[in-house]
């Protein structure tokens, strides 16, 4: 289970693998039983979400420990709240590089074409 | 060609399409009054050590700073003297309470889905567009459903946060206007529809896609 107070859910956590269309949207698989399943064989509800094929609760990824339990979804398979609008949770920080600054204090990126 | 947001760990955070869609940036964020922001503006500056943490440093009097003497918050934020989050102008962003505990700030962004409908209880309109509630015994407003509802129609539980159809808590108290609206980011249209019927659904998508064009002509 996960806590809202601390912020630290994100989405792509649970999600199973996909191709995307052109939108965004996961192209969800189907077996051959018709069972809706990741590009990994995993199955998966219809929001793509990792789910356990007996109980339908909702599974992480990396060790596939139950998240959320399959009544507290919606009907549509949706998270609860806050979970549906705090879906993205990540510290600005873990997610930037490291990297030298100039005299103004902004980060000096080698390495990338700039435009002209 | 852009890949996933990861975390130092390589956990992805936001997935190539939103990527590639912002041009490899993360996309600009929401306050909850609806002021979009980029999140390096909130963000102080900080070496790492070897595992990619920051290092926070102490002034003289203790209090945690960035390289630049600026006072920051445990996860590495912009802070002022109420602990409220700033930017680098020193506006704030976020108050103190709608913080997590260690100072994390909420991550609005505008492709999340939000359906107002999954907030408000069943009522008529006035003909000034006000809800026409009803009174309990006890004073409490309820809809036509006699479930509890505050002076704007939204429901609410016991302590006053904003719930959803399923009794699920969507709003803390603290974060409704003093009227009892919910926080303009929810209201004022900068977000995607959440919809459940498949025509409203397609009729939303079609919006984005337009608004996608839009931004494609313009730049």
């Amino acid at each position: 289970m996960v806590d809202p107070e601390k912020r630290k859910f994100n989405v792509n956590d649970i999600l199973g693998d996909f191709d995307r269309d052109e939108r965004g949207h996961p192209l969800i698989l189907q077996d051959k039983k018709g069972e809706l399943i990741d590009k990994g064989g995993h199955r998966v509800n219809e929001k793509g979400y990792l789910v356990d094929s007996k109980t339908g609760d909702i599974l992480e990824k990396e060790k596939g420990r139950k998240i959320f339990s399959a009544d507290e979804l919606d009907e549509r398979g949706e998270l609860p709240p806050p979970f549906n609008l705090e879906r993205y949770n990540f510290n600005g920080h873990d997610v930037r590089g490291y990297f030298d600054r100039d005299a103004n204090g902004n980060e000096i990126l080698k390495g990338l074409k700039k435009d002209k | 060609m852009y890949g996933n947001l990861t975390d130092k760990r390589l956990r992805t955070k936001l997935h190539k399409h939103i990527m590639e869609q912002n041009n490899g940036e993360i996309p600009q964020l929401f306050t909850y009054k609806g002021k979009k922001f980029d999140l390096l503006d909130v963000m102080g500056h900080f070496d790492k050590d070897r595992k990619g943490n920051i290092i926070i440093r102490k002034d003289a009097k203790g209090k945690m700073v960035d390289k630049k003497g600026r006072s920051v918050n445990a996860k590495g934020y912009l802070i002022d003297a109420d602990g409220n989050v700033i930017n680098t102008d020193g506006k704030v962003m976020f108050e103190n309470f709608t913080l997590t505990k260690a100072g994390e700030i909420p991550k609005l962004f505008p492709f999340l889905k939000f359906n107002i409908d999954e907030v408000k209880g069943d009522y008529e309109m006035d003909p000034l567009g006000n809800p026409m509630l009803q009174k309990t015994r006890d004073g409490h407003l309820v809809d036509s459903k006699g479930r509890k509802v505050n002076s704007k129609g939204y429901l609410i539980d016991d302590l006053g946060n904003i719930v959803n159809k399923r009794k699920g808590k969507v709003f803390d108290k603290r974060l409704l206007e003093d009227d009892g609206e919910i926080p303009k980011v929810f209201r004022a249209g900068l977000l995607r529809k959440d919809t459940y019927d498949s025509f409203s659904q397609l009729m939303s998508e079609i919006e984005d896609l337009e608004r996608l064009q839009e931004m494609e002509e313009i730049n």
